[in-house]
């Protein structure tokens, strides 16, 4: 690599950077992981859920237009994609919880296959693509280089979102349930609680912050068929490094693969991919629970 | 009355039987063609275009009366971006379907597997989408051909064309795989023949499929380079454009990528005007330096049936099935030999244009590589297309036959 004059402000452009990735990659694991803490399930089809979302989103603004097509977008894409997640479960995995994890597995991939088809039916293959919302277009400069403003909206949605979440399962009824339900399903279903529905709702709130996800990186990229197993590998490794399962660790993983990108592509681009995955092998090795996970019981 | 019409039923099914028993009889066994292609995935796009062109052709082909007399049956399979797929699928309708030729498919790794069953079966192969020059050139074989500008061919004529320009440091930016290595090797090369100051300052390497491309453009921004060439293509193209707009990028840079017309309608407004874009048969450009009444009906087809432009996967998988169709005429025969010996040296009537013929030496057409500058036109009010364009013809950049030869070798040992 030539010269990358390594001053100030190329170092907060790479974490800004970094960290515009790993508002996505948060978002998207947060659920991935919130699935598999409760529900012992690895959702496969999370990534497709995803993908959804930014189809639902694209439509949504084009068909609306303007500054309300995205604010719309934001509120009824994740929640159409909650309500498909609400089906899902309750069509899919209900019936499933029981089985082997292999079947689980097989289960979830099969349903990758199925929305392949469905949005290849609905939306065509063409790609789509959104605007960035005229609010947030251009760009705000950091020492002498610009960074999109689009991108500190995100960072920042993502932060919102990680505090939502946080007093979601501290500090409501709801999350001290969910906590519960990891812990010890069987003893929360002596106490005669609602198991199932539990179950339901926390794989509806993954499905919404999977829909969200695809919402807020659509006027960030392109929208087309395999964006889905994409972002489903990046989100999986994210959780495994943080601990499947955990929050926080959802988190500082999705902190660390973004700073590993941003950083690892400047000083080596070709090993970039390779650092990520080194990551995840360390972390397997010395904690194979993850950072901030549990040892399986 | 129920038994009545039971009997009617009964009879109807008999009469129906009849017709279609009789039809093969009186006409002679269609020929039946394969295009293994990618219809799901992330690649589809391309895939489906190229089947719809090849639906066109053999619907054509049948209208004038088939090809030697015989109607002409097209299957079609899915090999899902996948090399083990795609095997499997062409040594499928090889053996099974009895195929004549197998058109196909939109990934080099794929061609590159398909390949080998081809040759080992003896079955000619036509690749229209998928270019990697070693599939032609080191791994080539009798009976593998293309109509499509190859990765050298490609990269090349984006060499020539840009070593006129002033810029003298360059950074590199193209997908990790195959396609995109080879093809920004054949522009370094080309650049630095032409242009004795070039550098390439940076390469970067984002997979295939990246969607984040904030920390190349990072990279880029920090590098500071004269120009970018990019091989980028696709939802790629469409992500880095869409990213690099918000650091003021293509204010910065000279830019150069794979600007087709899949890539301009994806993006919509968000296209930039002024970034060098360059594909292998852009609609636009093929009416203007080649305007011909056949390509006017080719494109109103493609338009009542699918309600869209054709894009060059639409054209070229088009060509590819009228080459095949044109060497059977001329070999008066479909023993794949002698069209094999018919393909070698044929004169192309292809959409594109005159002038297209297949070099014996390595089965590749001399297509070429078109070039443009994106730019807004109040034809298209919903895309932006290109101006200044230009078509740099295959023979004028590819290997000469000798350095074919060599490469060979070389790749022998």
């Amino acid at each position: 690599m030539s010269a990358v004059t390594w001053d100030l402000s190329t170092i907060i452009l790479l974490i800004m950077s970094g960290l515009t990735r790993a508002s996505i990659l948060f978002i998207v694991a947060a659920g991935l992981t919130l699935v598999f803490g409760v529900l012992r399930v690895i959702n496969m089809a999370h990534g497709s859920l995803y993908m959804v979302g930014a189809f639902i989103a694209a439509s949504v603004i084009q068909q609306v237009g303007g500054a309300g097509g995205f604010w719309l977008a934001l509120v009824a894409a994740p929640l159409g994609v909650a309500l498909i997640g609400a089906v899902i479960e309750f069509g899919v995995l209900r019936r499933i919880y029981q089985a082997e994890h292999v079947v689980q597995l097989l289960a979830t991939y099969a349903l990758i296959l199925i929305f392949d088809d469905l949005v290849k039916m609905t939306w065509g293959a063409e790609y789509k693509s959104v605007s960035v919302p005229a609010a947030f277009a251009g760009s705000i400069s950091i020492g002498d280089r610009p960074f999109p403003i689009y991108n500190l909206f995100v960072i920042l949605w993502a932060l919102l979102l990680a505090a939502g979440l946080w007093l979601l399962i501290y500090r409501t009824g709801l999350g001290r349930l969910i906590r519960a339900a990891v812990e010890d399903p069987e003893m929360l279903e002596a106490l005669g609680v609602n198991i199932p529905l539990i179950f339901s709702a926390v794989f509806i709130i993954g499905a919404f912050l999977a829909g969200l996800g695809g919402v807020l990186v659509a006027p960030l990229g392109s929208i087309g068929l395999g964006m889905d197993v994409t972002i489903l590998i990046e989100a999986f490794v994210v959780a495994v490094i943080g601990g499947l399962g955990s929050f926080p660790g959802a988190l500082l993983g999705a902190g660390i693969i973004g700073m590993m990108f941003s950083f690892g592509i400047t000083v080596a681009p070709r090993m970039a991919m390779a650092f990520v995955f080194l990551a995840m092998v360390i972390v397997l090795i010395i904690r194979p629970w993850g950072l901030f996970g549990e040892p399986e019981r | 009355m129920r038994g009545k019409s039971w009997e009617v039923v009964a009879i109807l099914v008999l009469m129906v039987g009849l017709v279609l028993t009789a039809m093969p009889a009186e006409a002679q066994k269609p020929i039946k063609v394969a295009m293994v292609n990618t219809s799901t995935g992330g690649a589809a796009l391309y895939g489906l275009a190229g089947i719809e062109g090849a639906k066109i052709a053999v619907a054509e082909l049948n209208a004038a009366g088939g090809v030697l007399g015989r109607k002409v049956e097209l299957i079609v399979r899915d090999d899902a971006a996948k090399p083990d797929v795609g095997a499997r699928e062409i040594r499928d309708v090889i053996l099974r379907d009895e195929v004549a030729v197998v058109f196909g498919p939109v990934s080099s790794g794929v061609l590159l597997a398909m390949s080998e069953v081809a040759r080992e079966n003896k079955t000619i192969l036509v690749a229209h989408t998928s270019n990697t020059e070693r599939a032609f050139v080191e791994r080539g074989h009798r009976y593998i051909f293309s109509v499509v500008p190859h990765t050298f061919i490609e990269g090349s004529a984006m060499g020539q064309y840009m070593a006129q320009k002033p810029y003298k440091k360059y950074m590199i930016i193209g997908p990790d795989y195959e396609f995109g290595h080879i093809q920004a090797e054949a522009f370094e090369r080309r650049l630095k023949e032409n242009k004795k100051d070039v550098e390439i300052i940076g390469r970067l390497w984002p997979k295939l499929g990246e969607t984040d491309f904030t920390s190349y453009i990072t990279a880029i921004l920090a590098a500071k380079p004269d120009a970018v060439y990019g091989n980028l293509f696709g939802s790629d193209l469409i992500a880095f454009t869409k990213q690099a707009k918000g650091y003021d990028f293509f204010k910065k840079f000279p830019f150069a990528a794979l600007y087709d017309v899949d890539t301009l309608q994806g993006l919509g407004k968000d296209a930039v005007e002024g970034v060098i874009g360059y594909e292998r048969g852009p609609f636009h450009v093929i009416r203007k330096l080649a305007p011909s009444q056949r390509f006017e009906g080719f494109l109103k087809t493609y338009r009542t049936a699918t309600n869209k432009y054709p894009s060059t996967w639409a054209i070229n998988a088009y060509d590819a099935v009228m080459a095949w169709a044109k060497a059977v005429k001329k070999a008066n025969t479909v023993d794949t030999e002698k069209v094999v010996d018919a393909l070698e040296g044929l004169e192309l009537d292809s959409l594109r244009g005159p002038g297209r013929y297949i070099r014996k030496a390595d089965h590749q057409a001399n297509v070429g590589s078109y070039i443009g500058v994106v730019a807004w036109d109040k034809s298209f009010p919903d895309f932006a297309i290109w101006k200044d364009a230009t078509y740099i013809s295959g023979d004028k950049v590819w290997r000469s036959e000798a350095e074919v030869q060599e490469v060979r070798a070389k790749a022998k040992k």
